[in-house]
């Protein structure tokens, strides 16, 4: 058997379908081997137009179906173009694995035809990288690789396999049934005493809050942390990639806190006297200052995978190691042992009037403009209770943040560690494919949409019907608000002309394409994209001027939240 | 004060890109290395000793210690006390070890 045909074989032995990818000299082996499973349907190639596309639609697809994703790219330009990709999986947690073709070993460090140095590259960006120097270590890589990607903190692993490797023959296959990498996942710690204390910490509460975060997605835990939250009868707000694991119709879910979230939810969060964190890491972009946390003075419970996670900017008072849905299973039984829950009634009135309070001002009037607050209201309203929703970077992926209703578990993806401009269309076409059943929609702005919008192109040519809604303020909104509210209006180097028309490029793919000039237009299209079942961009036009509230000055803490338009506020007082 | 760590690694050893994503690590958290020793034997296991301080007091050294434990291919990371070296012949009395982000001892 040739290598290629082993490495495509061990592959299929993971349980992989769908390949992302782009070809070249490097990786052509691999892809020769791919030519009679493609032809039979049993793998599916995905002819990505960039490979950082191709690594976002691995990374889709991995958050949509909890499987990695795979992606491949040639040496060189390949295998530097993966690299946002990656990076961006690894912030996430996301289990993208990268094929990558190199050099063949002769011509190794000898500056040959696109040598890149790939393990060198993706060392910063991954989880793992291996490099395959031998024919017989293919089946065991990939086993270690797949291991690993999936288990732990999930990750992005590179596997790099030079050419040569490929073309070789090989008479003895042998498929290992175990994995031989030096690596533990995370352990999870069931302690009594532990947990026990923190049972009675949530129950002695007056004001008990549950903060979850991604890690509450990747192990499936919403039913545990739904039932957590009822037993307790306490508020819940999540982080902005937690968004994913809680249906915003789950009654005692405040939303989203932290630098763009909801100002209730980061107020609910603040006045808090017991905060229980599951799979949340207390990140910058959730508590914009750990001083400002601290001074609460409040218990704080962390359930975590990751031990080191305990040592970084908030040091919780009790640290729980383990996989969230195991641990929450095992505090509710606690709860349940220890008995009498409290009433958290008073608590719960304040978490009315915070809600109540801050609604006056998350949904400005219409004045004859589309405002995002009733463009994402008229989404929800006309797409299906579990549409996967993925997001760009900036203005509209924070009004996602707040105005979005996510309803089923899984199915809002957004790059939310590493911020990644041009993650929203390549990410949704990878969610598509892996779940062709759910209504996938791209809530993308001009700026990133423009990032990776030539994919469009595989999503016509491939029949991966997803929706792109676009907000096309003609500016890079998110980053021009900061310089209109803190930088004296000195807007430099954000504004765009009139290139391109958004629909006629979309069109110019072959892709369905509409421009909105009202909500009734929107709803129309969302309706007629879902019936047609064909790839389709539906532009929405967004006044330049409009924020991204509630929002905080730069190094701000959640307290110095800024909930209404201070330009307005001058105006009508001045 | 600038903070001193002698710290012992034990890994799996593939290529010299463990020495790399090792020093990597460090230099992630602008955690210094004054020097290091390695040594691996037949089964390409290594023993690494690396003796490593900390320049700009951001206080992360015992952090970057605890994340490099979490690395793949890496056994377990222990800090060192109470040692003596002579000629890289380490002795010690006591560690604080990690595994996997843990402290095991
Ligand atoms: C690849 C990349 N480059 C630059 C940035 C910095 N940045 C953050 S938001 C933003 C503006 C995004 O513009 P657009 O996609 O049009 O969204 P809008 O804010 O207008 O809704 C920029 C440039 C980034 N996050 N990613
Ligand atoms: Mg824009």
């Amino acid at each position: 058997m040739k290598g290629s045909k082993l490495l495509v074989e061990s592959l299929k032995r993971e349980g992989v379908k769908s390949i992302f990818g782009i070809p070249g000299l490097y990786n052509m082996p691999m892809y020769d081997s791919l030519y009679e499973d493609v032809e039979n349907g049993e793998l599916k190639h995905v002819l990505m137009r960039h490979e950082q596309a191709a690594a976002h639609a691995a990374d889709g697809f991995a958050r949509a179906t909890g499987k990695p994703g795979i992606c491949t790219a040639t040496a060189g330009p390949g295998v530097t173009n993966l690299v946002t990709g990656l990076i961006t999986a690894y912030q996430d947690s996301s289990p993208v694995i990268a094929i990558t073709g190199s050099v063949n070993r002769p011509s190794m460090g000898k500056l040959s035809f696109q040598e890149s140095d790939t393990l060198g590259v993706s060392f910063p960006v991954s989880k793992y990288a291996l490099e395959i120097r031998r024919i017989e270590d293919i089946p065991l890589s990939v086993k270690n690789a797949f291991h690993v990607a999936s288990t732990g903190r999930p990750g992005p692993v590179v596997i790099d396999i030079p050419r040569d490797v490929q073309m070789e023959d090989i008479d003895d296959v042998k498929y290992p049934d175990q994995t031989t990498v030096h690596y533990k996942p995370f352990k999870t710690i069931v302690d009594n005493d532990k947990i026990k204390l923190a049972a009675s910490y949530l129950l002695n509460a007056e004001r008990p809050v549950i903060l979850v975060g991604t890690g509450t997605m990747w192990a499936n835990a919403t039913p545990e942390v739904l039932k957590l939250a009822e037993f307790l009868g306490c508020p819940v707000v999540s982080t902005l990639p937690g968004k994913s694991s809680m249906p915003a119709d789950f009654p005692l879910y405040v939303g989203a806190m932290g630098y763009y979230g909801k100002a209730e939810a980061s107020m609910v969060a603040l006045e808090s006297d017991v905060m229980i964190a599951i799979g949340a890491r207390f990140s910058d972009r959730t508590f914009t200052s750990y001083n400002e946390m601290r001074d609460t003075k409040k218990k704080f419970i962390s359930v975590n995978l990751d031990p080191t996670d305990f040592s970084k900017g908030i040091k919780p008072d009790i640290g729980l190691q383990g996989n969230a849905k195991l641990l929450t299973v095992e505090l509710l039984r606690a709860l349940t042992l220890l008995g009498n829950k409290h009433s958290n009634y008073e608590w719960n009135k304040r978490v009315n009037e915070l809600k109540e309070y801050y609604s006056q001002f998350s949904h400005p009037s219409d004045d004859g403009k589309l405002r995002p607050w009733k463009v994402l209201k008229t989404m929800r309203d006309s797409l299906p209770r579990d549409t996967i929703l993925t997001t760009g970077v900036g203005q509209h992926q924070m009004w996602a943040e707040v105005y979005w209703e996510n309803l089923e578990p899984r199915s809002f993806f957004s790059s939310t560690g590493m911020g990644t401009m041009g993650f929203g269309l390549p990410a949704a076409m990878g969610a598509k494919v892996g779940r062709p059943d759910k209504v996938v929609v791209d809530y993308d702005g001009d700026g990133s949409f423009m990032m990776t919008g030539n994919n469009l192109a595989t999503a016509v040519d491939e029949h991966i019907p997803i929706i792109a809604i676009v907000n096309d303020n003609r500016t890079l909104g998110l980053v021009r608000q900061v310089q209109d509210m803190f930088q004296d209006k000195r807007i430099i180097g954000v504004d765009y002309g009139d290139s391109p028309d958004i629909v006629k490029y979309a069109e110019s793919f072959g892709a369905d394409a509409y421009g909105v000039k009202s909500y009734d237009d929107l709803a129309e299209f969302i309706k007629k994209a879902i019936r047609e079942n064909v790839p389709t961009v539906i532009r929405v036009p967004m006044d330049k001027e409009e924020l991204a509230l509630p929002t905080l000055p730069p190094g701000g803490k959640l307290s110095e939240v800024i909930v209404s338009d201070p330009r307005k506020i001058n105006k009508s007082s001045s | 004060m600038t903070q001193e760590r002698l710290i012992k690694v034990v890994a799996d050893y593939k290529d010299p890109g463990l020495v790399e994503r090792i020093s990597a690590n460090f230099r992630r958290f602008w955690v210094d290395i004054k020097w290091m020793h390695t040594d691996c034997d037949d089964n390409d296991i290594c023993t690494i000793f690396l003796s490593l301080y900390e320049k700009y007091n951001m206080e992360n050294i015992d952090l970057s210690i605890t994340t490099l434990s979490k690395m793949v291919d890496v056994d377990s990371v222990e800090i060192l006390n109470d040692y003596k070296i002579n000629n890289f012949d380490i002795k010690y009395n006591n560690s604080t070890k990690y595994e996997w982000g843990e402290l095991v001892e």
